[in-house]
């Protein structure tokens, strides 16, 4: 039995399915581990930070206003 | 005059949606990354894959029996603490995965632990909270927010597999949680329980006029105080059968579809890509179904969904021809997660969002149950006719049944988007 790799709800991935994927990947960008790993986590990292300073941008915005 | 000047403010309930979008993204992201330590793991600590796969298929069934109990928790002491206390307990059980050396920590760790604090975290109380926020777009933002899961699976998991090659499978863990962790602050910043909190109203309405104030009142006639009573009617059974139905068919493919395509004459990088193709196509349709299901009937589009599925086991028992993988995948591709956002849409509806923690967590957890429950029928009937034929028959079978249950839920007589306001005084 293989962990499963699509369901609703958080389970594992089909590993041979990932293999594929990695395979794919390096064919077709042919990046090193380094530039996907610094290129993946930058994403991951920029995605609350862009969600807090829209938030923070926002609530200053309408605050000067009402002054 | 200052409300002449005040910049237009986005309603609060979007910073919800995109804080649950981020939580979704990379709580369900790590969690879906076991499937790549499953080789490394296997290999160090000399277990073959199907030991390391039974620890995954515990967690997921202890995910589904906790569901109900997070769901009570939720109700009780609200969203926001108890997703990000979640948070940041998934994070510390994810890191504490890198400390891996027997079977016995890993069980308890990972299908234990984790899989109890990941019910805090991700599975319906996200959805839950959301539903709180909205109202009459409350498919569409359920339907982004698991949008969440799949761009965290295809951002999380290229991030893992491509951090394993540069420092092993245990640090890899260690950052998989801390990226968790990452998710707590913003949860604790940006999540609202009640849009009354931020003096907000559902879906960001104005002020509301003294019409629009007794169509608020609405009360469905099904709206329960205690959790116990939604039982004592029928759409929870029809919602929850459904559910279960949903999990049996989705599970079933998730674990033996690449091995079923296989043994159709696939190559593995064509049945991959048929998953990937799959994979693509339910982000289509689960935006399509939340958005639709604000503007239709949500339990006719729930019949439809389920009955497309239906029609795409069908073909597979049917035709036998390379072409019918194909064929299954596009049509049961858009039907994939698009009973996320339609039936808590349809749960929130009818018994409304007082107890809604413990009924969606409920409901969740016939799905967990219909999932575990398939994907040892099915290998179990492989083992003794050496075909999934009889197993697909019997998905499609379940699906009518699903199909039907949807139809009869009587929307239109229970649920508040079709009950007329109070009468004015």
């Amino acid at each position: 039995m293989q962990p499963f790799p699509l369901a609703h709800h958080p389970d594992g991935t089909d590993p041979v399915l990932l293999e594929w994927i990695r395979h794919v990947f390096d064919s077709l960008l042919g990046w090193g581990p380094g530039v996907w790993v610094a290129a993946t986590g930058a994403v991951i990292v920029a995605i609350p930070v862009g969600i807090l300073v829209v938030f923070w941008r926002q609530r200053r915005m309408t605050r000067g206003a009402r002054r | 005059m200052a409300t002449a000047e005040t910049p237009k403010r986005m309603f609060y309930g979007w910073y919800v949606v995109a804080t649950v979008v981020f939580i979704n993204f990379i709580a369900i992201g790590a969690r879906s990354g076991f499937g790549l330590f499953v080789k490394p793991m296997s290999d160090e600590l000399g277990w073959d894959r199907a030991t390391i796969s039974l620890a995954a298929a515990l967690g997921v069934l202890v995910g589904g029996v906790m569901q109900p109990f997070t769901g009570h928790v939720f109700d009780r002491y609200g969203g926001r603490r108890v997703i990000t206390l979640s948070l940041g307990a998934v994070g510390l059980a994810t890191v504490a995965l890198m400390w891996t050396s027997n079977l016995v920590y890993l069980i308890v760790m990972y299908s234990f632990v984790l899989s109890v604090v990941f019910s805090g975290a991700g599975g319906s109380v996200v959805n839950v909270l959301v539903s709180r926020w909205f109202e009459r777009r409350r498919g569409t933002a359920i339907a982004i927010t698991s949008m969440g899961a799949s761009l965290g699976q295809l951002i999380l998991i290229p991030f893992a597999m491509y951090l394993m090659v540069l420092v092993g499978w245990r640090y890899t863990w260690m950052v998989l949680g801390l990226s968790v962790v990452l998710a707590m602050p913003l949860a604790w910043l940006l999540l609202r329980d009640d849009p009354a909190e931020v003096g907000a109203r559902p879906d960001g309405d104005a002020e509301p006029s003294r019409e629009a104030a007794r169509a608020a009142q609405r009360r469905g006639p099904l709206e329960v105080n205690e959790w116990r009573d939604a039982f004592r009617s029928a759409p929870i059974w029809e919602i929850m059968g459904g559910y279960f139905v949903c999990g049996f068919t989705t599970n079933i493919l998730s674990t033996h579809f690449v091995p079923f395509a296989l043994d159709r004459g696939l190559s593995g990088a064509a049945a991959a890509t048929v998953f990937g193709i799959m994979g693509a196509l339910n982000i289509v349709g689960v935006f399509s179904a939340g958005y639709l299901s604000d503007r239709m009937s949500r339990k006719n589009l729930l019949a439809v969904v389920y009955a497309v599925r239906g029609t795409a086991y069908a073909v597979l028992v049917l035709v036998h021809a390379p072409w019918a993988l194909y064929a299954f995948v596009v049509i049961a591709g858009v039907s994939w997660l698009a009973t996320i956002p339609l039936t808590t849409g349809l749960t929130a509806d009818i018994y409304g969002l007082k107890r809604l923690g413990t009924l969606a967590g409920i409901v969740l957890m016939a799905h967990q149950a219909g999932g575990a429950i398939s994907i040892y029928f099915a290998g179990w009937v492989f083992d003794r006719t050496g075909s999934y034929d009889v197993a697909w028959g019997v998905a499609a079978v379940l699906l009518l049944f699903a199909t039907l249950s949807a139809i009869v839920i009587p929307e239109k007589r229970y649920s508040v988007r079709y009950q007329p306001a109070p009468a004015a005084r």
